[in-house]
């Protein structure tokens, strides 16, 4: 059964149409490229996954379990972890810190267990703390665990918020543009991250990218978005061949038509 | 300069034994520090870690200033019964005001607490049956018992002992997941969301602290006065309160501490020079903006290196950025 499940999902903002009747099976273990040009529609479709936007029609399910309806916070709480198109790490927390909140509803205690701080209160924080140094330890960085999050370079940044989504062993990642900004060293890093987050924590991935060469390297599987349309999907050696594909990339460049 | 875990109990000795040196007035002001604290504290609970623009602080100082004297006269209960009612009473009408509030922020947030806040006036003003209207209410006030101190060194040691409490709770609430929720949404709503914080909860658990914080602080306010009135509550007190947590710093504990001591001191010593006191006052505030816009802790933070605490806000990011 596939553990994330779109099925004609439909979203319009005013009188612009982001997905059109979109449907995609992702599969358990799996690492799903999503790609397209430039307003395709894959941060919206990553966006209604997690709750943030409101499809008009269809249905999203994760596990077999319905998805729509449910408050962002609730859709992180069933297992689905993300990364933003942009880095959005907490500006006044340390890198450390960052990633323990990765942890919130996992770690128990409220307000008056922390204001008294009790010794189970002691014991969550550092549980927490000590499973938040070794999602540091997995993308290499616990040396920068004290630093505050605005001290990082971009492509560090990128690191934490991977680390903070990981730390929350979700069963599904979405990765919103890891490699955005990246040199090309680091390009061969995070290929090299995302498979070890398989191989080694077993976790399925949706990634938007726009590094194809990262995409088709990594997926197991592709899917070609374009003006909110799934255009094609399948293995990177088909989508690389597919003339719809071809023409979504190549056709805008040879015309302008579309523009 | 020594670490935090020297200076504090050093600091907490010396007022212990202010009382004995001190003359009246001066036992006074520091008690009003201690009370101002505590409200700063609370007040920045919300505004500096959870980054809810809210300016209900003076209300809920009156409401429980007002619960805890009015719990005294009208129901004949003891001072130590009213103040830790008049703490929760204050801290349920947080929360419900927090409800209204979920769905609005920056300035719009701003300005519907800035109502609320005038609401709560009106009442105290022209519910008269119950709150005795403008002219204000004596306070019966707390008995001590066999103390063998003045009333006034007495509350003293009240506010001393609540105050310090005060701050050990915040402490330990920013250090807490519940701190790191209240930071993650001042910083970044949508990414909160992604991590499992139920924003709605979090921001009514900040609006009721600070209530609850402003309550308990109305409370020790009616008992240091023993005379209290709407106008004590008005929004001239809102800005002092705000004052007091900017300059203080935003997000810090040492700052909303820092930010009491100063704009509780301020008007007594300017009091000396009486024609020019608003203005001399209003000055030094707007130098303390230019110059230090992270507020005094964030000057200390740039000097002694083992007072750092983290989940300040920076100043990097304005206040008034509505979310979009």
């Amino acid at each position: 059964m596939a553990i994330l499940s779109l099925r004609e999902v439909t979203i319009a903002f005013g009188g612009v149409v982001a997905l059109k009747d979109v449907s995609m099976d992702v599969e358990p273990g799996e690492i799903r490229g999503l790609i397209g040009p430039n307003g395709a529609g894959k941060s919206t479709l990553f966006n209604v996954v997690s709750g943030l936007n409101r499809p008009q029609q269809g249905q999203v399910c994760f596990e077999g379990r319905e998805l729509l309806g449910l408050r962002p916070h609730r859709v992180a709480a069933q297992g689905i972890a993300r990364t933003f198109q942009a880095a959005q790490l907490f500006r006044g927390m340390t890198v450390l810190e960052n990633v323990m909140t990765g942890l919130h509803d996992q770690t128990r205690g409220g307000v008056l267990a922390a204001t008294l701080s009790t010794r189970a209160m002691r014991e969550a924080e550092a549980e927490a703390r000590a499973r938040a140094l070794e999602a540091l330890r997995f993308i290499e960085m616990e040396r920068l665990n004290d630093r505050f999050a605005v001290e990082l370079s971009y492509g560090q940044q990128r690191l934490v918020e991977i680390a903070r989504a990981l730390v929350r062993q979700p069963r599904l990642l979405l990765l919103d543009e890891p490699a955005a900004g990246l040199s090309l060293t680091r390009v061969a890093g995070v290929d090299e991250l995302l498979r070890r987050i398989r191989a080694e924590k077993g976790i399925t991935i949706v990634l938007v990218e726009h590094v194809i060469r990262l995409v088709m390297g990594i997926s197991d599987r592709v899917t070609v978005l374009n003006y909110g349309q799934k255009i094609a999907e399948g293995s990177p050696e088909r989508i690389r061949e597919d003339p719809a594909v071809i023409e979504a990339y190549l056709g805008k460049e040879r015309a302008g038509a579309r523009h | 300069m020594p670490s935090r875990r020297v200076m504090l109990p050093l600091v907490l000795g010396v007022l212990v034994l202010l009382p004995v040196v001190l003359n009246p007035y001066l036992v006074f002001v520091t008690t009003l520090i201690f009370v101002y604290s505590i409200l700063a504290l609370g007040l920045n609970l919300l505004l500096g870690y959870a980054g809810q623009f809210a300016f209900a602080n003076a209300a809920f100082f009156g409401i429980g200033a007002y619960a805890t004297a009015l719990l005294e006269v009208h129901t004949g209960v003891s001072f130590w019964i009213g103040l830790p009612l008049g703490g929760l009473i204050t801290a349920a009408i947080g929360v419900l005001v927090a409800l209204p509030a979920l769905r609005l922020s920056g300035l719009y947030l701003a300005m519907a607490t800035l109502a609320f806040a005038q609401l709560v006036q009106w009442t105290l003003i022209h519910w008269q049956s119950v709150t005795f209207g403008a002219g204000g209410i004596k306070v019966p006030g707390p008995g001590f018992g066999p103390s063998p101190f003045t009333y006034e060194t007495n509350v003293y040691y009240l506010c001393l002992l609540v105050a310090t409490l005060a701050v050990l709770a915040t402490w330990n609430i920013v250090r807490s997941k519940t701190g790191r929720a209240f930071v993650a949404i001042r910083d970044g709503e949508v990414a909160a969301q992604a991590l499992a914080i139920d924003l709605a909860r979090y921001k009514s658990i900040a609006f009721g602290l600070s209530a609850l914080y402003a309550g308990i602080a109305g409370g020790l306010h009616s008992a240091l006065l023993r005379f209290i009135a709407p106008e004590g509550y008005d929004l001239f007190q809102m800005v002092t309160h705000f004052s007091m947590v900017v300059i203080g710093g935003l997000g810090s504990v040492t700052g909303s501490v820092l930010g009491a001591v100063l704009l509780t001191l301020l008007p007594e010593v300017l009091r000396t020079v009486k024609s020019i006191q608003e203005i001399i006052f209003g000055a030094i505030l707007m130098l303390c903006i230019i110059f230090l816009p992270d507020g005094l802790y964030g000057f200390i933070r740039r000097h002694v290196e083992a007072w750092r605490e983290t989940l300040h806000r920076t100043p990097a990011a304005p206040i008034l950025d509505g979310h979009p």
